[in-house]
Formats: structure tokens, C-alpha cells, sequence
């Protein structure tokens, strides 16, 4: 069936849509490059600012934070959603049903409202148990209890998409239940769970709210030190700070579509 | 192969699901929970929780405190409504038009246009939240340009703070939008077409029906996050415009008084959870715009 | 495709004497309101290729499933290879399966694929080597060794599952519908291979089909399935030559159905009176009682066409040709006689090479012993 190509009025309102979408990334990128101090004029380019950053403690503290938080909540996260997606999908349990519905609260609820709860959390058992005391492993707990519902959700589609006939194929071919997993559902299941780890690395890595709020003393993460800074004044170093965040949200993006591609 | 409500499946999904569920247990549900007591008990002098019983915070929350009538708490519920509802209105008018020129476009620059949406998507809020600043900045590109055209006083302020909402949230309408327009059986309004209707008619009879699970969802995903919103109005709406997520936040914060802020939050979880029965009901279908 | 390689033995009889390999009785399997098998019993000897044929949904591919141990039965017993299977699991028996999407691995390539039963049995890699290869070669698809399944053609895919299945020697091989997907001509040709591989390797071959050419050439005997019953087990000339229901004789070929009523029954024939004329009909098995209402089954190849002499005999009716089909091999006729349609199949040999003509009336008979008498 062909489809007609957009129309000059449908082509020039999605354009402008565009523009208004790409408008505040691009002014972020490119006055990363200004070399004026202060203010909004231009005052030609520099690469000055991405320099700074290497000689800034508070951003290289804040970076590693951020990549630890990433790193750790991600690869928990990955851990407990693919296992809860498997199950999810493989096995008829009681209360099944309710799954979904657990796993969507999180996607809706705001972030604000899931940072609070988590803080009275916090406060109301640190008083027993240090852990629970604001710093990065609460801010870690944090990230994955946001993390986990879409894990489970990209890695259930994938694996909603296979073959049952694959797994009954090996267990035919003589192997035993473990060896199934281990040589066909699991390699299977990779290029979801690649791209559901990526899909969490990137939620981590822009998480403000819920971070401002579980973070304690040494625990500020890139994006607290971009609100705390843009609360002062926006200076070009933070520009070239987020204009590196959204390269990595590029990447991370176009990756996980190209994993998801690979998946069809 | 697997027999329902099979007890030896029950204990092997107890070991697989079991962590992943404890977790959200413990550090979704539990949290939820505190928040709804702790929003029936009242603040001590200092900010410490009283573990006294009451409905104060609610009474407060719908503009009958104990100072008597005070509008402020009933006017930001209101508000923050309003702004929603406007995002999502805002949201509609821009990515409608989006959604279906994606779909037209051929097969390669499909997925490139695609990209164009998801990419924002996923790039930090924050981010491009604060950018804003600059670019409505009085003297900014775009600031200068609303400047001449005589519009002073937009930031900080309410429009500032929808044209970052639209802007953040837009992503959120196109992409399950998408996901439903791309599915159109064109042929249908061909047909109707064919029969003599009138524009508007077939868009109304043989477009709407089939995109309006996709459309519920859009409206829905921008519209629940947009009234909670904390990050947008905090930098672009100043003092004036305060919202439920700022007002949870300063009850947090500055305040100390997180009974009230709790009520709060309970009032936005509400909204919320009638937001997502809508969404189950309407849209059927969930996550495949993931 | 290249015609089979003389490598593959010539036409063995199977020892149909030997034991079982399936021994099945009262096998009863229900999905919620559907019964897909209903108290099925049946034998299946050693070195056999046996079939089972029916509609979508007549419960062959779950009793197939049931003798690979995908599938439980509710209630009855299957004894496979004289070993009681109900706690036999899948991944121990020695049956293998060619499923019917192939089900072959996508990350991994044909080698793997092949060698991935023996590598489940961790058999050391000299061996694995040893006999991916000979199987390999034995399908012919030495050249695919290093490609994935994406890349390559339904024909061939069909192979590789094929040689990863029979690579692992097993007693029972189950074949679900494998050549399904195919074209026709890849499929005629495949047959014969599989065919051909059955008797070299002379172990059990079952053999889900819904194609009736498929089962008639392949098999030693056929089990034709309807809602979850056989109806009928025989040699592949018997259930076309005597099938013993209605449904049986419909399913398999073409075949004319004629209405009647028995009016006598003496000395070993019976009288049936139908809206074409009398019939004589050789006494079957079954005692029929006088007035019953019987259906009259023929091949259309069975029917005799002649040109026209006198009417009133008993297997004579005076028919009028309505129509012509000519189809290389063979023509096809259609015609009415005494206001019974019925269809005749003549093979174009020389003697009758010029037919007959639409509007022309003949002289149909039909032979005593080609008659088949069904009372339901």
C-alpha cells in the first residue's frame, strides 16, 4: 500500500518541531565553545572549558560518582530485572498478573514523589542501620528500584519474541535444563539484556531528582552539580560538562537502537 | 509444556522473580506506604515526625487548615492541573502532526526521524531544561527576538515554564503515538475517502479510532509526569510559579514539615493511579513504544 | 538440487517382526475445554516409517510431542522402546525431532547447530568431529558448514535439522510436518529422500503430515487422525484401497460418494439400490441388514467408461459427460448419470487416446471389487 509522502505544510510544522526540540541541545553545545565568560554574547570559540573541566576536583569527583552510581545500580539492576523477566515470562505462578502493574508504577509515578518516599525511607532506619545513612549506596538502592521496570520490560519483549520451539529443540537434543539456559535461552536473550543495560546506564547517568534527594555529603553526582551550578549562574565549564553527558546519551541511544534492530 | 498453577513452578519463580520482586518490595511498595502514614500524623516543633494521628495535612492540602481558609495549597493543586493538561493540549498540537510525518516519510529516513525523537528522549532533562534559561535569557537569541516583539516578562514565569514542559515532554507524546500511526490502514480512509467524506470526517471516523490507544497513552505519559514536575518550573518559573513538585520539595526541603509534604505526595500518587487505570483500560497494550 | 547420490543404499523391506518401539494405550491429553488426544492406543514396530496424517488440529503433532516428552498425557501409558516414558525426561530419551519451523539455533552456525546434541552429551571432539562430518555429508551440506540459519534457504535449513537430529543416532525419529514449508517440486524430491535415509539408517521414522501424497509415498503404515481419534491404521494400499469410514475415503484422494439403500444380501454380494441404479457390491466384513442406508465409495481411476450399450444392468449407468479436463497425465471427467454426479479419471495411454467429447453419453461400470461399502 503506498503511503503519500508528507505534504509542504505537514514537512515545514514537523521541521519547526524538530528545531523546537533540538533549540536548548544545540545552545547547550555550542556556547561550550563561547569563549565569553559571562553572559550570553558571544565572544568567539574556544576548547578552553573542556580543558577546565580535567583541572575542576569537584567535576572529576562528581564524574567518577556518577560513573560508580551508573555502574553499580546498572549492573544490579540488570541482575534482578532479567531474572524477573524470565521468570516472569516462563513460569505460571500465583499473582502473576500483578507483575505489570508493579512494574509500571515507577515509570509513572513522578520522580519527585519516588525520591521523597525513598528519603523517608532512609531516615526512619538509618538511625539502626548505618547503611541506610545518605551517600552513594542509598543513592545505588535508589537508582535500581527505578531501573528494574525497564529491564524487565525490554528484556520480556525480547524474550517474548522467541521461538518456544528453540528451547524444546535442545532440550530434545539431549540437554539438560541448565545446559538449555546455559547454550540457548541465555544467548538469545543477550542482545535484550545488552540493550535493557543500556537503557539503564542511561537512566542512572540522567537522573536528577530522585539523586538530589538520597545523595549525602561527597555523594553529588554531574547532574547535582549542574543544578547546584546553574542555580548560581550557567557558566560555560558546565556547558561543556553536559554537552559530554549528552554525547554520552547519544551514543548510549543509537546503540541501544541498533541492538534493538539487530533483535528483529 | 507448563501446566498452570504447577506448586514445583511456583518455588522455581519464587528463586527467579523472587530478589527482583523483594526489591521493589521493600524500596517501591514499603516507601509508598510510609508516605501515606506519615501523611495522617503531624510535625513536631523542630520537623520531627509526631506520631500522632490526624487529617490536618488533607485539611490543609484542600484549603481549611487550622488558620482558617487559605487558598494557596487548593491554587497550586489547581495549577499544576492546568499546566498539565496545557502540556498535553501543547504536546497534541506539535506531535500529531510529528507523529504522522514520520510515518509518511519513506522506509530509510523513517528510522532517522525516529532517532530525532528518541534522542531527546533520553538526553538528561536537566540539561535541557536549563538551556532554556539561556535561550529565553533577556539577552538571549530567542529572548532578544520576544524582547522586540514586545513579550517582557516571560522568564522567569508560567510560559517559560510550558515551553520547557512541551519541549521535555514532547518525546513522550510522539513516541507511543507513533507506535499506533505507523500501524494505520490507510486503505480504510482511502475507502471512506472513496465514499465522499469530507476531510474532517475521515479523520474522525476511519484515522481516530485506530490511533486512539497511542493518542490515550501520549496524553497520558505527558500529562502525569508534567503536573509532578519539580526540575522545570524550579529553573524556569520563579517564585510565582510554584507547582506540586516544587511544593513537595520545599515541604522536603526548606519546610521540614514532611507530614504535609507526604499528603502531598499522596495526593500526586492519586492522580497517578487513576492516570494509569485510564491508561490500562484505553490503551490495552504497554511498553511497546519502550 | 542434484538427483540422490548413489552413495544411499537400494530398497530394503523393514523387519516389521521385530519389537516395539512405541507401544501407546489410552493416551488422553486435554488443553482446558479441547481434547486433543481422546484414548488413543497404538504400535509402532522397530524400523518402521510411520505417519500420521490428518486435518490441523486432529492431535498428531501432541501425540508426537508426547513421544519426545514435550508433552505429558493426562491419563493412559506410552511404553517407548519397552521403558515405561512417564518419567522418562526429554532430554534423555533417545528420540530426536525436526521440527517444524526447524527450530534451528540463530546464534549459532551449521556446524554448531549439528554438533549441538553430542556437545550436550560432552562426547570428546575428535568423535563430534567424526560424526557431524559423516552426517554432514550423508545430507549433503558440507559446503553451509560455517553459515547461520538467516542465510540460508528453507530447503536447506530443512537438512541441517535433519542431520542435527539424526546425528545423534537416535532409536525414534520424529518428523513434525518438516517438509511443510516447501515448494512442491523441493518437497516431491525430499520424499524420497527421507525415504531413502529411513531405510539406510533403519530406524523408527514417525511422521506428522496433513498431506496425503506425502504419507501415501513415504510410509509403512499410516494412522489417520480426526478429533483427537485414530480412525482408521493401515498400510498406505489398504486405507486407499478399503478405507473403513466416510471421513477416511474423503481425506485420502478423490473419490466418489453414491448414496444407497441395500436391498439384498446373498451369497457373498449385496444388492444396493441407489438414484444412479443397482450395484453389486463384493461382502465385506461387515454383516449388513436389509433396508440400511449404505454410501458407495469409488476411485475415479476405477470407473470404466465405454461407449453406450443397453442400460439395466447391475454396475452400468447410462451418464451424460458434463465436462473435460484434460491434465497431461491424465484426463478427468465429470459426469451425471440418473441425477448422481461423479467424477472418472482415464490415464492418457495410447489405446484411449481420443476420450470422449462433452455431451457425449457413455457407459459408466463400476467394477464389483473396486466398490467400497461404508454404512456410517
Amino acid at each position: 500500500m503506498a503511503v503519500n509522502r508528507p505534504s509542504l505544510r505537514l514537512s515545514l510544522w514537523s521541521a519547526l518541531a524538530y528545531l523546537f526540540l533540538y533549540a536548548p541541545i544545540a545552545v547547550v553545545v555550542i556556547y561550550s565553545f563561547n569563549a565569553a565568560r559571562f553572559g550570553a554574547a558571544w565572544n568567539g570559540f574556544t576548547t578552553h572549558w573542556y580543558a577546565a573541566i580535567w583541572d575542576n576536583p569537584q567535576a572529576l569527583s562528581a564524574a567518577r560518582n556518577t560513573l560508580l552510581l551508573a555502574g553499580c545500580s546498572t549492573l544490579i539492576s540488570t541482575l534482578l530485572g532479567t531474572a524477573l523477566a524470565y521468570g516472569w515470562t516462563r513460569f505460571h505462578f500465583p499473582g502473576r498478573r500483578w507483575i505489570s502493574g508493579l512494574l509500571h508504577i515507577p515509570i509513572f509515578i513522578p520522580d519527585i514523589v519516588l525520591a521523597v518516599a525513598l528519603l523517608l525511607l532512609y531516615s526512619l532506619v538509618s538511625p539502626w542501620l548505618r547503611f541506610f545513612e545518605l551517600g552513594l549506596p542509598t543513592m545505588v538502592l535508589a537508582h535500581v528500584t527505578f531501573q528494574i521496570p525497564f529491564v524487565a520490560i525490554v528484556v520480556r519483549a525480547r524474550l517474548a519474541g522467541l521461538d518456544p520451539a528453540l528451547e524444546e529443540a535442545a532440550r530434545d537434543l539431549g540437554a539438560s535444563g541448565r545446559q538449555k539456559f546455559r547454550h540457548v535461552t541465555l544467548p538469545l536473550m543477550m542482545p535484550g539484556i545488552l540493550a535493557a543495560a543500556m537503557l539503564a546506564f542511561t537512566l542512572s547517568l540522567d537522573d536528577f531528582v530522585v539523586s538530589f534527594f538520597t545523595s549525602g555529603p561527597g555523594s553529588t553526582t554531574l547532574p547535582i552539580l549542574i543544578y547546584s551550578s546553574v542555580k548560581r549562574g550557567i557558566t560555560p565549564d558546565i556547558n561543556a560538562l553536559s554537552t559530554l553527558i549528552i554525547l554520552a546519551s547519544i551514543l548510549g541511544t543509537v546503540s541501544v537502537m541498533l541492538l534493538q534492530r539487530k533483535n528483529r | 509444556m507448563t501446566d498452570p498453577g504447577n506448586s514445583r513452578q511456583t518455588v522455581r519463580a519464587a528463586f527467579v522473580c523472587g530478589p527482583g520482586l523483594i526489591w521493589l518490595l521493600v524500596f517501591l511498595l514499603v516507601p509508598m506506604l510510609l508516605i501515606l502514614s506519615v501523611s495522617f500524623i503531624s510535625r513536631g516543633a523542630y520537623g520531627e515526625l509526631e506520631w500522632t494521628v490526624t487529617l490536618e495535612n488533607y485539611r490543609r492540602l484542600i484549603g481549611f487548615g487550622a488558620l482558617g481558609f487559605d487558598p494557596l495549597y487548593p491554587q497550586i493543586l489547581l495549577r499544576s492541573l492546568a499546566l498539565g493538561a496545557t502540556t498535553a493540549f501543547l504536546c497534541l498540537l506539535m506531535g500529531m502532526p510529528l507523529a504522522f510525518f514520520i510515518a509518511r516519510l519513506p522506509g530509510r529516513f523513517r528510522a532517522a526521524a525516529l532517532l530525532l525523537v528518541v534522542i531527546p528522549f533520553w538526553t538528561s532533562l536537566l540539561i535541557r531544561t536549563y538551556a532554556w534559561q539561556i535561550l529565553l535569557a533577556p539577552e538571549g537569541w530567542f529572548g532578544s527576538i520576544l524582547r522586540h516583539l514586545g513579550m517582557t516578562e516571560l522568564y522567569p514565569g508560567t510560559l517559560a515554564v510550558l515551553i520547557g514542559m512541551v519541549c521535555d515532554f514532547l518525546p513522550f507524546f510522539v513516541l507511543p503515538l507513533y507506535a499506533s500511526v505507523e500501524k494505520i490502514n490507510w486503505s480504510l480512509a482511502e475507502a471512506a475517502m472513496d465514499l465522499g467524506a469530507s476531510q474532517w470526517n475521515v479523520f474522525r471516523h476511519a484515522i481516530l479510532p485506530q490511533i486512539s490507544p497511542g493518542l490515550t497513552a501520549g496524553l497520558i505519559l505527558v500529562f502525569l509526569p508534567a503536573t509532578g514536575q519539580f526540575v522545570i518550573p524550579d529553573l524556569l518559573g520563579g517564585a510565582k510559579t510554584v507547582l506540586l513538585g516544587n511544593a513537595i520539595q520545599q515541604q522536603f526541603g526548606q519546610s521540614r514539615d514532611w507530614p504535609f509534604g507526604a499528603a502531598m505526595a499522596v495526593a500526586a500518587l492519586a492522580l497517578v493511579i487513576a492516570g494509569m487505570w485510564l491508561f490500562y483500560r484505553k490503551s490495552g497494550q504497554k511498553g511497546e513504544w519502550l | 538440487m542434484t538427483a540422490p547420490t548413489p552413495t544411499l543404499e537400494k530398497y530394503v523391506a523393514p523387519p516389521l517382526s521385530g519389537g516395539f518401539s512405541i507401544e501407546a494405550d489410552q493416551l488422553t491429553r486435554r488443553f482446558g475445554e479441547v481434547t486433543a488426544l481422546d484414548r488413543v492406543s497404538v504400535r509402532i514396530h522397530e524400523g518402521e516409517f510411520f505417519s500420521l496424517l490428518g486435518p490441523s488440529g486432529c492431535g498428531k503433532t501432541t501425540l508426537l510431542r508426547m513421544i519426545g516428552g514435550l508433552e505429558m498425557p493426562d491419563s493412559g501409558r506410552l511404553i517407548l522402546l519397552g521403558r515405561d516414558a512417564a518419567d522418562w525426561p526429554a532430554h534423555q530419551r533417545p528420540v530426536n525431532t525436526v521440527f517444524q519451523s526447524y527450530a534451528l539455533f540463530p546464534h549459532l552456525n551449521v556446524v554448531d547447530n549439528v554438533a549441538f546434541g553430542l556437545r550436550m552429551k560432552r562426547l570428546p571432539e575428535s568423535e563430534i568431529h567424526r560424526r557431524v562430518q559423516g552426517v554432514m555429508e550423508m545430507t549433503r551440506i558440507r559446503e553451509l558448514e560455517r553459515r547461520f540459519p538467516a542465510e540460508l534457504s528453507g530447503g536447506q535449513k530443512q537438512r541441517v535439522a535433519l542431520a542435527r537430529a539424526v546425528v545423534n543416532e537416535p532409536k525414534v525419529l520424529l518428523l513434525d510436518e518438516p517438509l511443510g514449508a516447501l515448494d512442491l517440486k523441493l518437497r516431491k524430491q525430499l520424499q524420497i529422500e527421507l525415504h531413502q535415509l529411513q531405510r539406510r539408517l533403519g530406524i523408527t521414522f514417525i511422521y506428522v503430515t496433513h498431506d496425503q501424497d506425502e504419507a501415501l509415498v513415504m510410509s509403512d503404515r499410516i494412522a489417520v487422525m480426526n478429533e483427537g481419534r485414530i480412525v482408521q491404521l493401515d498400510t498406505p494400499a489398504q486405507l486407499y484401497e478399503r478405507p473403513r469410514t466416510r471421513f477416511v475415503a474423503e481425506f485420502l484422494g478423490a473419490c466418489n460418494l453414491i448414496e444407497g439403500e441395500i436391498v439384498e444380501a446373498a451369497s457373498g454380494q449385496i444388492k444396493v439400490r441407489s438414484a444412479a441404479g443397482m450395484f453389486m457390491v463384493a461382502m465385506g466384513s461387515i454383516a449388513p441388514d436389509i433396508r440400511s442406508k449404505v454410501t458407495l465409495v469409488i476411485r475415479p481411476e476405477r470407473i470404466v467408461l465405454s461407449a453406450l450399450t443397453q442400460s439395466g444392468q447391475p454396475n452400468r449407468v447410462s451418464a451424460e459427460i458434463n465436462d473435460v479436463i484434460y491434465s497431461g497425465a491424465e484426463t478427468r471427467y465429470s459426469l451425471c448419470g440418473g441425477a448422481v454426479p461423479f467424477h472418472c479419471c482415464l490415464i492418457n495411454s495410447s489405446a484411449v487416446r481420443d476420450g470422449f467429447a462433452v455431451g457425449e453419453s457413455v457407459s459408466a461400470y463400476f467394477p464389483p471389487e473396486s466398490l467400497i461399502l461404508l454404512n456410517d
